[in-house]
């Protein structure tokens, strides 16, 4: 007897294994070590390189001599049409387009996490709201977004000013239009856990549907929705630099990485620099997220975790 | 099968006419208006006519309807009109353009061709690469094939493809000189030196598009193979002792292609969204273009009008799709 006691392990987390798995991704673990760098790039960046990237020089003769600069000592990157410093630039516009894939990624899982939990939770309400996601889904995204940023650009700019106003319209623009995915994952967990015994034992004791959803059905999904999450700010990210690339996106003093890119794309034959490391920031970013994504999703599948 | 066929082009119609008021809607609704593309000197009374004859002073709704009813019934009728030489619409009222005051139609036909040429060439040649790319890296599963083919998969579905065009355009174009960075959509083929000269302009743009497509559905058949390949009917072939030929590419790849070939008909309708930026890097005067033109300049029939055939695009692909599953996988039945 005592033999079987000992022979038992300490109970493990679920979140336990699932890191253990995920240190095993290598690919993963590269991207987050990429993404880490990129982050702290943007974030701790700016705290020791102290040169501001929206300065302009007063002295019209002073910025004329100090535009298009290649990379030097005192601009490592080089300066843009108007002298800005590049790698200070390249700061500023990474954090907004970090944050703008980070919020506009919280805004569709949030859209599409509740109505995916109402649609599979309550029967009545399923056929009206997979109608509403296949509704979405079968409409020109792109298009509709870029209608959206510049016919309501103005309006929204002039009431919350331009740059929240950019902020808010890009971000829910963006979720919007791209919450139908997770909305379906989500019902389709919530089809599945619905019918467990354990959510059923709640219900016999009198549990309110409120309580069930928050206590029950909530934490199991969450493992579906981080996955669409990670993918999901890659996604945000690249429309977001699409819609500035086409000029469609935040005002040319506020940059982000598209913009940067749609900025130098006028120089490129004579400065291709100046465009190709905004565009190379893109591309790692996404590439680790999505990298990222990857892991997650075999470190969150049970069927291959443990092997 | 049929009463299934039947009943989805039924209920596509209910969806494209809620996606028209949609996007008539949103379109519409946009507080830019067609008075403020008016320049400023024009005075009151003149605007004020320039502005009835656009139509713009009908309510919202009979708008909506006008512009539905020349849609799906006087355009056709041109359309037929000038390929059978009849005189089926009798000079009625077209979608006209706000900016260029031509019929929408019209401008849609000319730019069409050159949007199609580069898509349908870039989209046939991502499914040329994707497939075999996905097939042996998945038969050689963790070969380095395989993990070059998944890593470049990988790279080509992340990086956004303007970026990608950038790069083609500074290493070929600029640096290199092979091919023109510039698209020129008037150049006609007649004779052996002008076809070489599109194919020659061709190849960058269809080299972007083609990739991330490529990048896209080598992923998927890479996936479909892998899973199919573990199955018991594999082994069973084997044990027969059919040739390795024989079973990957007869007996899996023919079941692998199911899911692939709806991702396939699915993935099409978002290229014309790819195209967007594409045909913006390159400078090719296409559908895109027209669209991003349009969005400019406010003019409001153009954009609505070139937003719905995508929609509609995309509502008749996903009918495809969705009736090929039916076709290729018999054990589907919607009953």
């Amino acid at each position: 007897m005592t033999d079987v006691v000992q022979s038992i392990e300490a109970p493990r987390s679920q979140w336990r294994d699932v890191w253990d798995q995920f240190r095993h991704h290598k690919g993963a673990m590269t991207g987050l070590f990429v993404l880490t760098l990129i982050v702290a790039f943007v974030v701790i960046g700016p705290l020791v390189w102290r040169v501001d990237g929206t300065y302009i020089d007063p002295d019209a003769a002073k910025m004329i001599l100090g535009r298009n600069k290649p990379p030097s000592w005192a601009h490592p990157l080089g300066t843009d049409q108007v002298g800005r410093d590049m790698l200070a630039r390249m700061m500023l516009g990474g954090k907004v387009s970090l944050a703008v894939g980070l919020v506009a990624m919280l805004v569709s899982i949030f859209i599409g996490t509740t109505v995916g939990v109402l649609s599979g939770y309550f029967r009545r309400m399923d056929g009206v709201l997979m109608r509403l996601t296949d509704l979405f889904l079968s409409l020109p995204l792109l298009p509709l977004l870029l209608v959206l940023m510049f016919l309501y650009g103005e309006r929204v700019k002039g009431v919350f000013g331009p740059e929240l106003g950019t902020f808010l319209l890009v971000v829910l623009g963006i979720g919007v239009t791209s919450w139908m995915h997770s909305a379906r994952i989500v019902r389709g967990n919530v089809l599945a856990l619905k019918e467990r015994e354990f959510v059923l034992a709640a219900r016999s004791i009198g549990t309110p549907s409120r309580r069930i959803i928050t206590r029950h059905i909530l934490p199991n999904v969450v493992s579906a929705v981080m996955v669409a999450a990670t993918l999901g700010i890659a996604g945000a990210i690249i429309t977001e630099s699409v819609l500035s690339f086409l000029g469609l996106g935040f005002p040319p003093d506020f940059p982000t990485w598209g913009g940067l890119l749609n900025e130098g794309y006028v120089n490129l034959t004579t400065y291709p620099s100046r465009v190709i490391f905004p565009g190379i920031a893109i591309s790692l970013t996404v590439l680790s997220v999505n990298y990222i994504g990857d892991g997650l999703r075999d470190a969150l599948d049970p069927r291959i975790r443990g092997r | 099968m049929l009463t299934y066929v039947l009943r989805r082009l039924l209920i596509a119609i209910p969806t494209l006419l809620l996606i028209s008021l949609v996007i008539f809607f949103l379109v519409d609704l946009a507080p830019g208006s067609p008075a403020s593309e008016i320049p400023l000197t024009v005075d009151a009374a003149t605007r004020a006519k320039i502005l009835e004859s656009l139509g713009v002073n009908a309510p919202l709704h009979e708008r909506y309807f006008l512009w539905l009813k020349q849609f799906f019934w006087i355009e056709p009728q041109y359309a037929i009109d000038h390929l059978f030489g009849t005189d089926l619409a009798q000079g009625a009222q077209r979608i006209i353009s706000y900016s260029s005051r031509s019929p929408v139609f019209s401008i849609i036909a000319e730019r069409l061709p050159q949007t199609l040429t580069v898509i349908g060439t870039a989209y046939a040649v991502a499914i040329l690469i994707a497939l075999p790319i996905g097939i042996y890296s998945a038969y050689r599963q963790y070969s380095w094939v395989d993990q070059l083919g998944t890593f470049v998969s990988m790279v080509g579905y992340s990086v956004p493809t303007f970026f990608t065009g950038v790069v083609l355009i500074v290493i070929f174009a600029v640096k290199l000189q092979w091919f023109p960075s510039i698209y020129d959509t008037t150049l006609k083929i007649t004779d052996w030196g002008s076809l070489w000269a599109q194919v020659h302009q061709m190849i960058l743009p269809v080299a972007v598009l083609g990739l991330y497509n490529a990048a896209e559905i080598s992923r998927y058949t890479r996936s479909s193979m892998l899973e199919n390949l573990g199955q018991d009917y594999v082994r069973t072939a084997r044990a027969k002792g059919m040739g390795e030929r024989v079973v990957v590419l007869k007996h899996v790849a023919r079941n692998s292609m199911i899911p692939v070939v709806t991702i396939i008909a699915l993935g099409l309708p978002g290229v014309f969204g790819g195209a967007i930026v594409t045909e913006q890097v390159f400078k090719i005067n296409g559908i895109g273009a027209a669209l991003i033109g349009a969005i400019h300049a406010n003019d409001l029939p153009m954009v609505q009008t070139i937003t719905f055939i995508t929609a509609i695009l995309i509502v008749t692909f996903n009918l495809i799709a969705d009736i090929l599953y039916g076709i290729l996988d018999p054990r589907i039945r919607y009953d």
